[in-house]
C-alpha cells in the first residue's frame, strides 16, 4: 500500500518477519507470536496489495520429505519500502522479532 | 502442485486437516484448491516436526488444532474479497420472491412449522429450566442431599434425626459444610395486621453458607445461634418482606412475634433464593423445634452438604456410612439398621421430574416430525411445478450442489421465520405450562426463554429446514439434471420416484401418530383408573382448614384440648354442618408422621427394628365426618378419654390388621409405642377402620394407627366440616368462629376434600392432558397428510383412471382401486406404528397406573381409529377420481 498509511502493528510484524526470512505461514506465526487467524488474512492483504508475493516450494524437495509442497512468501520492492516506513512507525517490532529463533533456510529453487 | 498420494495421505492425517477441509466450501471455488493445499501442507509439516503419527503428545495435537482454527477467518476473508457472486444474498432474495409469489402455500407451511417449533420449544424451556440448568447456588455440583436409609423398613430416603445429624457433622471428613433444615414448620405471626400463619424454614446456622447464599440485606445466622437458649433471630424471605413489611430495610433489628415469642430480624434473603423442598416465608435457627431435637428416635431433618474440593460423592458415601455404622454400634436401640443415602442435590431436585418431562419432550418432537413430513410433501408437490425453472438454471451452468443449496435456502428462510414466530408462541406456551404444571415441579419459577432456549430454537429451525427441505430438493434436482428441458416432462419415471418418497413420508406420519395415540390412550386409561381410585373417605361437601395455637399462648395441654373441644362444638352448631372432625395430618395433603409399635411377643427387638406405622391423632368425630367406614369394633369416644382410669385406646386401619396382626382378632389387643417410657400403659385397640389413601392415590395404604388427640394435645389440627351442600361458605363462618374465640389465631390452608383429591393427581393430569393434545394434533396432521398424498396421487393418475373409466370401469371399481391402495399404505403404516409404540411405551411404564404398557385394548383401538381416519381422508379424493369425466381425463396434460 505505497502511500497508504494504514499499516497496522500486526501487519508490520508480519512484513518484518517475512523480510527476515520467515517465509512459510506457520513460521511467520511462530516468529510473530500472532494467532493464525490474524496472520493469514494479513498475508492475503499484503499479497493483494503487491507487498508480498507467494510461491510454491519445488515439488521435488517436498516429495523427498514425503509431504505436500508448502507455499512461501517473499517481500517485494514495494514491500521493502513499506517495511521501511513501518519500522519508523513501530520501532519496537525489531526487538520483538529478535527474540524468535532464526528463520530456516528455504530449499534451493 | 498436484501432490502425490503419499504426501497427500500424510496431510490428511494431521490434526486440524479435517476441520480445514470442512471449511473449504466457504472459499471461493477459484481459490479453493490452492487454499486447501497451503493449509494442509503447513499442518503436515508441523505435524511431522513433532513426530507425526508416532507422537502421542496431546498438547502437540491441541496446539495444531488451535492453529487450524485460524483457517476460518482466512476462508471468510477470501470469501468476502473474492466471492464475487455474493451467492447467499442472491439466494435469499430469490427464495423470498418465490415464497411471496405463493402466499397460501407459504402461509400454511410457516403456520404449521411455527406451531410445531413453538410447542417443542415451550416444552424444551421447561426441560431446560427443570433438568438442565444448574441449581441457583454456588458451585452446585458439589452439593449433595443426605438421607437416612432404613434397611429394615426399606425406606430409601428418610428424614434425619437431629442427634444423627450432629454426629455426622462432627465425625465425617468429606464435607466442607453439612447443614440441616426442617422445611415446613408453622407459626402464627401476630402484631400489626391480621394474624397470619407462616411457613418457616428451620435451619442449622450454616445452611446458607453451605448453599453459598448471601442475604440481600443484613446477615444470615451465626454459629452460636443454633444452640438452645441463644437469642431468637429470623431471616425474612423476600416475598414476605415485600408483602408484610413493605420492603423497608428498616425492618432489620426490629422484633416480630411468632407464636407469642419475640424474634429479632437480622436479615432478608434475595428474591430468587429458595430452599430445596420448602416454601418457607422466613427462616429461623434450630432451637424453635424444641423437644423434637431431643432423643435419637424422632426423624425430621433434611440434610444438605457441600463436598470438600476433590472429594467425590462416592468417597463421601463411604465416609458417612462408616460413621453410621459406628452410631449403630453405640446406640443399638435407636440406630440399628439405619444407614445413609446420598445423592447430588441436582438429582434430588430434578430426579423425579425427569421421566415425565422427557416423555413430553419426545412426544412433542414426534409432532414436530409429523409436521415436517407434511411440509416435505408440500415442498415435493411444489418443486414438481418448478421443474422448468430449475431446468433452465441447470442449463445455464448451475451445478447440482448449487441448485440444492438454492432450494435449501428457501427451506431455511421459511424455517427461520417460522422459528421466530414459534419463539413468540413458545414464550406464551411456556407461561401457560408453568401455570398448569403441578406445584411440586421443581424450579417452576425458572421457566422462561433464555440463551439456552434461544440457541435450541435456532438449531431446531435449521434442523427442521433440512428435514423437510433436503429430500424434496435432492429429488427435484436429480430429475432436472437428468433430463434437461424435455417437453412432456411428466414421464412415468418422474412420478415414480416422487410417489415413493410421498408414500414413505405418509407412512412415517401415520406411524408416528400411532405411537403418540397409543401413549395418549395408555395415559388416559391410567388417569381414569387413578381418579376412580377410592380414596377411602367420602370427599363430597367437605371443607378442611388448619387452626394453629401458639405454644406460648397455650402452654398447658388441657387448655389446648379445651380450645379444640369448644371449637368443635361451635362449628357443629353452624348451619348446614352435619359433622365436624379434626386430625393432625390430613390424608393426601400432609405427609404422615410415623412411629414404631411393639407387637405382642416381640418386645425383645430393638426399637429401630419394630415395624413402622403411620401415626395420626384424631377427634372423636373424625371418622364420621370423613365418611371412613368402620370395619370392626368401634371408634374412639369421649368416654374413652374422659375417664383417665381406663387404658388409652387406639384405632388401626385394615392394612395394619391384615399385615401386622395376621390371624388374630385385633380388637382388644394391647400395643406399645416404641420408645415410650416403660411406665406408660399400653394402648388397647378398640376398632378397625377402612384404609385411606395416605401419601398419594397411587400408593397402597400403609399400616396406620389413630390415637385420640387428647393423648398429645397438638398445637395444630386440620378441622373438617361436612356440609349438606356446597361447603365453601363455611370457611368464612369458621374463621369468624375462631376469631371470636381468640383474635390472635389464624385459620389457614383452607381447601375442600374434592380439591385435595384433584390436586393429588395434578402431575398425572398435566402429562395426560399434554400428550393427548399432541396426539390429537398428530392425527389431524396425519389426516391432512394422507389426504394431500391421495389427492395428488389421483391427480397424477388422471389419464390412467380416465382410460379405465372409458373402458367400462364402474364407480365402485375406481373407488376400490384408489381406496384399496390408500388403505394398504395406511395398514402398513399402522402396523409399523404399533410395533414402534410397543417398544417406545416401555419408557412410560413408571407413569402408568393399573394399565400395562402392552395393553391390547388400547393398541387395537388406536389401530382401528387410525385406519378409519385414513379411510376418511382417502375417501374424498377417491370419490373425485371415480366421478371424473373420462373424456377430459384422458385428454388432460397432467
Amino acid at each position: 500500500m505505497p502511500g497508504d498509511s494504514r499499516i497496522t502493528h500486526p501487519t508490520a510484524m508480519v512484513l518484518l518477519a517475512v523480510s527476515r526470512g520467515h517465509r512459510y505461514g506457520f513460521d511467520i506465526i511462530d516468529a510473530t507470536g500472532l494467532r493464525s487467524g490474524t496472520v493469514y488474512p494479513i498475508l492475503r492483504r499484503l499479497e493483494d496489495a503487491g507487498l508480498l508475493r507467494s510461491r510454491w516450494e519445488p515439488v521435488r524437495s517436498a516429495r523427498e520429505a514425503q509431504r505436500p509442497p508448502r507455499r512461501y512468501y517473499q517481500i517485494t520492492g514495494a514491500g521493502a519500502e513499506a517495511l521501511h516506513e513501518a519500522l519508523a512507525r513501530y520501532p519496537g517490532i525489531a526487538k520483538l522479532l529478535a527474540s524468535s529463533r532464526p528463520a530456516p533456510r528455504p530449499a534451493p529453487a | 502442485m498436484a501432490a502425490d498420494p503419499v504426501s497427500r495421505d500424510r496431510a490428511t492425517h494431521a490434526p486440524g486437516a479435517g476441520f480445514v477441509r470442512a471449511l473449504a466450501p466457504i472459499v471461493p471455488a477459484s481459490r479453493r484448491e490452492e487454499w486447501l493445499g497451503e493449509w494442509e501442507a503447513e499442518l503436515a509439516y508441523a505435524w511431522s516436526r513433532v513426530g507425526g503419527e508416532r507422537s502421542t503428545s496431546p498438547a502437540a495435537r491441541a496446539a495444531l488444532l488451535l492453529r487450524a482454527l485460524g483457517a476460518l477467518p482466512d476462508a471468510i476473508w477470501l470469501r468476502r474479497r473474492y466471492g464475487g457472486d455474493l451467492m447467499l444474498r442472491q439466494d435469499l432474495r430469490y427464495a423470498a420472491r418465490s415464497l411471496v409469489r405463493r402466499p397460501a402455500f407459504t402461509t400454511v407451511i410457516v403456520a404449521t412449522l411455527a406451531l410445531c417449533i413453538g410447542a417443542t420449544t415451550a416444552i424444551f424451556s421447561v426441560v431446560h429450566a427443570v433438568l438442565l440448568r444448574p441449581l441457583p447456588y454456588e458451585a452446585p455440583d458439589r452439593l449433595v442431599m443426605v438421607w437416612s436409609r432404613d434397611s429394615i423398613g426399606q425406606a430409601d430416603r428418610n428424614v434425619v434425626s437431629a442427634a444423627n445429624y450432629f454426629a455426622w457433622r462432627q465425625e465425617s471428613t468429606s464435607f466442607e459444610q453439612l447443614a440441616a433444615y426442617f422445611p415446613n414448620w408453622n407459626a402464627t405471626l401476630t402484631g400489626g395486621e391480621a394474624a397470619e400463619r407462616l411457613e418457616i424454614g428451620v435451619t442449622s446456622a450454616n445452611l446458607f453458607v453451605t448453599l453459598g447464599a448471601r442475604a440481600e440485606i443484613g446477615r444470615t445466622f451465626l454459629t452460636g445461634e443454633e444452640v438452645p437458649g441463644a437469642p431468637r433471630v429470623v431471616v425474612l424471605g423476600h416475598a414476605l418482606w415485600q408483602r408484610r413489611f413493605g420492603g423497608d430495610s428498616g425492618v432489620l433489628g426490629t422484633t416480630i412475634v411468632l407464636d407469642g415469642e419475640p424474634y429479632t430480624v437480622v436479615g432478608v434473603m434475595p428474591r430468587d433464593f429458595k430452599l430445596p423442598g420448602s416454601k418457607a416465608d422466613l427462616f429461623t435457627p434450630l432451637p424453635i423445634l424444641g423437644r423434637m431435637l431431643e432423643g435419637r428416635i424422632p426423624h425430621l431433618l433434611m440434610v444438605v452438604g457441600r463436598l470438600r474440593p476433590g472429594v467425590t460423592i462416592e468417597r463421601a458415601r463411604v465416609d458417612l456410612a462408616t460413621v453410621a455404622r459406628r452410631l449403630e454400634r453405640e446406640y443399638p436401640q435407636s440406630n440399628t439398621g439405619w444407614g445413609v443415602t446420598m445423592l447430588s442435590l441436582h438429582e434430588q431436585v430434578a430426579g423425579e421430574a425427569r421421566r415425565p418431562l422427557l416423555v413430553l419432550l419426545a412426544a412433542v418432537a414426534t409432532v414436530l416430525l409429523i409436521g415436517c413430513a407434511n411440509i416435505a410433501n408440500l415442498m415435493l408437490s411444489r418443486t414438481a411445478g418448478r421443474h422448468r425453472e430449475l431446468a433452465v438454471r441447470a442449463a445455464l451452468g448451475a451445478g447440482r450442489r448449487r441448485l440444492i443449496t438454492q432450494l435449501l435456502t428457501e427451506s431455511v428462510a421459511i424455517a427461520v421465520v417460522a422459528g421466530g414466530i414459534g419463539l413468540a408462541l413458545a414464550y406464551w406456551g411456556a407461561r401457560g405450562l408453568a401455570a398448569l404444571a403441578p406445584e411440586e415441579l421443581p424450579r417452576l419459577n425458572d421457566i422462561g426463554i433464555d440463551a439456552g432456549v434461544l440457541a435450541f430454537t435456532l438449531g431446531l429451525s435449521v434442523l427442521t429446514a433440512v428435514l423437510f427441505g433436503l429430500a424434496p430438493a435432492i429429488h427435484a434436482v436429480r430429475r432436472v439434471t437428468g433430463d434437461v428441458l424435455k417437453e412432456s416432462s411428466r414421464a412415468a419415471t418422474a412420478s415414480g420416484g416422487r410417489r415413493r418418497l410421498r408414500n414413505m413420508l405418509v407412512v412415517s406420519e401415520i406411524a408416528f401418530a400411532v405411537v403418540l395415540l397409543v401413549g395418549a390412550g395408555l395415559l388416559i386409561s391410567s388417569f381414569v383408573r387413578l381418579r376412580g381410585q377410592d380414596p377411602g373417605f367420602r370427599p363430597e361437601h367437605v371443607v378442611a382448614m388448619k387452626v394453629g395455637l401458639p405454644r406460648a399462648a397455650y402452654p398447658e395441654p388441657a387448655r389446648r384440648i379445651a380450645f379444640f373441644d369448644e371449637l368443635t362444638r361451635r362449628l357443629r352448631a353452624l348451619p348446614t354442618v352435619t359433622a365436624v372432625g379434626a386430625i393432625t395430618r390430613l390424608p393426601l395433603y400432609d405427609s404422615p408422621l410415623t412411629t414404631r409399635v411393639v407387637l405382642p411377643g416381640r418386645q425383645a427387638l430393638a426399637d429401630a427394628e419394630q415395624p413402622e406405622v403411620g401415626l395420626r391423632n384424631v377427634s372423636e368425630g373424625y371418622f364420621h365426618a370423613m365418611g371412613i367406614p368402620l370395619i370392626a369394633g368401634r371408634t374412639i369416644t369421649e368416654r374413652d378419654v374422659a375417664d383417665t382410669a381406663l387404658p388409652p385406646v387406639m384405632v388401626i386401619n385394615q392394612t395394619m390388621a391384615r399385615r401386622l396382626l395376621v390371624g388374630r382378632d385385633p380388637v382388644g389387643m394391647q400395643l406399645r409405642i416404641a420408645g415410650a417410657a416403660p411406665t406408660t400403659p399400653p394402648f388397647t385397640i378398640v376398632g378397625v377402620v377402612g384404609d385411606v389413601r395416605d401419601g398419594s392415590l397411587r400408593e397402597e395404604p400403609n399400616p396406620q394407627i389413630y390415637l385420640s388427640y387428647r393423648q398429645t394435645a397438638p398445637t395444630t389440627l386440620s378441622v373438617i366440616l361436612r356440609s349438606t351442600s356446597d361447603p365453601a361458605p363455611l370457611v368464612a363462618a369458621a374463621r369468624r368462629t375462631v376469631a371470636a374465640m381468640d383474635p390472635n389465631l389464624a385459620v389457614h390452608s383452607t381447601t375442600t376434600l374434592t380439591q385435595v383429591l384433584a390436586e393429588a393427581v395434578t402431575e398425572e393430569r398435566f402429562v395426560t392432558l399434554l400428550i393427548t393434545s399432541f396426539a390429537l394434533v398428530a392425527i389431524v396432521l396425519a389426516a391432512v397428510g394422507v389426504y394431500g398424498v391421495m389427492a395428488y396421487g389421483v391427480t397424477e393418475r388422471t389419464r390412467e383412471i380416465g382410460i379405465r373409466l372409458a373402458f367400462g370401469a364402474q364407480t365402485r371399481d375406481v373407488l376400490r382401486l384408489v381406496l384399496g391402495e390408500g388403505l394398504a399404505v395406511a395398514a402398513l403404516a399402522v402396523a409399523l406404528g404399533l410395533m414402534v409404540a410397543w417398544g417406545a411405551t416401555r419408557a412410560m411404564t413408571s407413569l402408568l397406573y393399573g394399565v400395562s404398557a402392552a395393553d391390547v385394548t388400547t393398541y387395537a383401538s388406536v389401530g382401528l381409529l387410525l385406519l378409519l381416519v385414513a379411510l376418511l381422508a382417502c375417501y374424498l379424493p377417491a370419490r373425485r377420481a371415480a366421478h371424473m369425466d373420462p373424456a377430459s381425463a384422458i385428454r388432460s396434460e397432467e
